[in-house]
């Protein structure tokens, strides 16, 4: 067990950390999209209209075969229109209260670069990247039980352990403190990921259950309706008047989104989707109204053991209005991101000097990859928000669009990391954190100087979402700063061998004997 | 050479426990669906989830068996044992040509994801 532990962790934690990370940022961001999006940093929506919010998408989308409108919400409070571009899939974001649509942000954001990140590593060839996050998932469940086998001595060991020989344990002491405190987290969370893709990471089942029929197993399990075109002009009813009759027959659970499918045409249909916001289960529930009657056509509504995929599925998503949990959330995965970082600090410097005696190059190859995949991640991420807000509104530079532009910044700095941690090997981790401690320092001057907002002016106008950004960088500032004041002060402090066996019960003789 | 062998395990492991998870999960959406009277989705929803938990025991197992033989012959054997149910409860389920057009389209992301 400790063999696999230290295997799977050795290969894929580098890979693990990514999908951390992105995670962690992911539970906000929605929160770093108003950061990135500075226009979008709107007060508290007034109700919306869905008819009135209608006319503005039936304008931005004209001609499209179907849009959708999302209502706004607490997190995002900007109305989003979405329909099929000629590059694919656009959205819009519109100012609630005026219906004017926002100019296009230039950027992918949080949702768009971030969020994304975390699921398919932006390896979308043959979904290669989905399938190398589920086998980490895989991985991470493994890494999860064979640790808690490791570590089954919990108890014993704790009063075992020697405060101090802390120096050289401290590593590994926070890899399995990290892993102890977060486990239910750290364990829930890659089985209730693998689960949200049950379909496309188990084909075989649906396949075998529905004999193929692709279209009848994403009817029965997702819901869908479809009627054939009536190719005849038609019209729009009244959205809120379908809106009131949902509520109705989801006794008082609101619509969150309407989606029009073959807008324009006599049979147009409306799609109402159920919000979630108050509930753990991303549910699929959905009316199916006529277009231009507001008759009810369908219904949908997941099955029980359909709920349970659901209810799982919400416990990853963290869609909810929750700002405890949210914030525990972040902490989780923040305790998973040290935990990794950790684990690959504790076999460094427990291997080091047996691979330099052997002349193996395992602890040097781990070692750059280990600093490129934790201090480079996070120092590439930091450059994509400072790019975000030192970059001109609309810019095209080299061919490149504003928003492709950021995410160029994101891994020219990560390559970079890579070859600093290969040309220095030990001095890369502190000098990396010491970067990190500047970047997280200019990400909210950089916002200051382009927006005009600072934590308090943010707090003081309601835009909590900018100021709790602006205070985790900063908060993030003096962490980074403090572990490269430790790393640089003290690169030898971790020299001996941690104490793995059972201490001696005698320090005096054998400090004799190797005196 | 003991990283032959150590390759070998971890391709057993990944694949004959995935290949296995796969198969037995198929067999029983079919089964309960067929005799138990569970309806499509409800059984593949079910047998997928528990298709994840049956991948974790199976890689456990295949990486603290000692037998790397036992290892090869529980884990192929058992896949092959599996997809013979598949095909013995419905000949056209998970067939070669039925298997070939699913896979040729694209993945049901957009479907599998939220909204």
């Amino acid at each position: 067990m400790s063999v696999l532990h230290t295997w799977v962790g050795v290969v894929l934690g580098a890979v693990l950390f990514a999908i951390f990370w992105m995670g962690t940022l992911s539970v906000f961001d929605r929160e770093i999209d108003r950061w990135m999006m500075p226009e979008t940093r709107l007060g508290p929506a007034p109700s919306v209209s869905l008819d009135a919010a209608a006319r503005t998408a039936t304008t931005l989308a004209a001609g499209a075969k179907q849009w959708s409108i999302t209502l706004p919400s607490e997190r995002t409070p900007t109305l989003q229109v979405r329909y099929p571009g000629p590059e694919g899939s656009v959205l819009r974001h519109v100012d609630p209260a005026t219906g004017v649509a926002l100019d296009d942000a230039g950027t992918l954001g949080g949702t768009g670069f971030i969020f994304p990140f975390h699921f398919t590593l932006h390896l979308e060839w043959l979904d290669l990247g989905l399938w190398l996050v589920g086998l980490c998932g895989m991985a991470m469940l493994v890494l999860v039980v064979s640790g808690v086998v490791i570590h089954r001595r919990i108890f014993r060991d704790f009063f075992m352990f020697r405060p101090d020989k802390a120096l050289s344990r401290s590593s590994l002491d926070l890899h399995t403190g990290m892993g102890v405190l977060a486990m239910p987290f750290h364990f829930i969370m890659p089985l209730s990921g693998l689960i949200i893709f049950f379909s496309l990471f188990f084909p075989g089942t649906w396949h075998a259950a529905f004999q193929g029929d692709r279209a009848a197993f994403n009817r029965e399990t997702f819901g869908s309706y479809s009627r054939p075109r009536a190719n005849a002009p038609g019209t729009l009813g009244s959205l809120d008047a379908m809106a009131a009759e949902a509520e109705r027959r989801w006794a008082g659970g609101k619509p969150f989104m309407a989606r029009v499918l073959e807008a324009g045409d006599a049979a147009s249909v409306v799609e109402l989707r159920r919000s979630y916001a108050n509930d753990v289960s991303m549910n699929r529930d959905a009316i199916y109204f006529d277009a231009a009657s507001g008759e009810v056509l369908g219904r949908f509504e997941s099955k029980p053991v359909g709920a349970v995929q659901r209810f799982i599925a919400g416990m990853h998503f963290v869609q909810f209005d929750h700002w405890l949990l949210r914030w525990l959330y972040f902490g989780g995965g923040l305790a998973g991101c040290v935990m990794i970082a950790a684990g690959f600090s504790f076999w460094l410097e427990s291997r080091r000097a047996e691979h330099a005696r052997r002349g193996w190059l395992g602890v040097r190859v781990v070692e750059a990859l280990a600093t490129g995949s934790v201090t480079g991640i996070v120092l590439a991420t930091l450059a994509f928000f400072i790019t975000n807000r030192a970059l001109p509104a609309s810019l095209t530079l080299a061919g490149f669009e504003r928003e492709e532009l950021e995410v160029l910044a994101f891994y020219a700095v990560w390559l970079t990391t890579f070859v600093h941690a290969a040309w220095r090997p030990r001095a890369a981790w502190g000098e990396q954190a010491l970067a990190i401690a500047v970047a997280a320092l200019l990400a909210p001057a950089a916002n200051w100087l382009s927006t005009g907002d600072h934590p308090l002016r943010a707090l003081a106008r309601g835009a909590f979402a900018v100021a709790g950004m602006d205070v985790v960088l900063l908060a993030g500032a003096m962490v980074a700063a403090w572990a490269a004041r430790r790393l640089i002060a003290r690169p030898h402090a971790r020299l001996e061998l941690p104490a793995l066996v059972a201490p001696s019960a005698r320090p005096a003789e054998s400090e004799a004997a190797s005196g | 050479m003991q990283a032959l062998w150590v390759t070998l395990r971890v391709l057993l492991g990944v694949f004959g426990g995935y290949a296995i998870s796969a198969a037995s999960s198929a067999a029983l959406a079919l089964a309960l669906s067929e005799w138990a009277g569970f309806e499509r989705a409800e059984s593949t929803v079910l047998c997928a989830m528990l298709g994840f938990g049956f991948y974790l025991f199976a890689l456990l197992w295949a990486f603290t068996t000692p037998r790397l033989s036992r290892v090869a012959l529980v884990l192929l054997g058992g896949s092959l044992m599996a997809y013979g149910v598949v095909r013995w409860l419905s000949p056209v389920a998970l067939s070669a040509p039925v298997a070939l057009r699913a896979l040729v389209s694209l993945s049901p992301l957009a479907t599998s994801i939220g909204s």
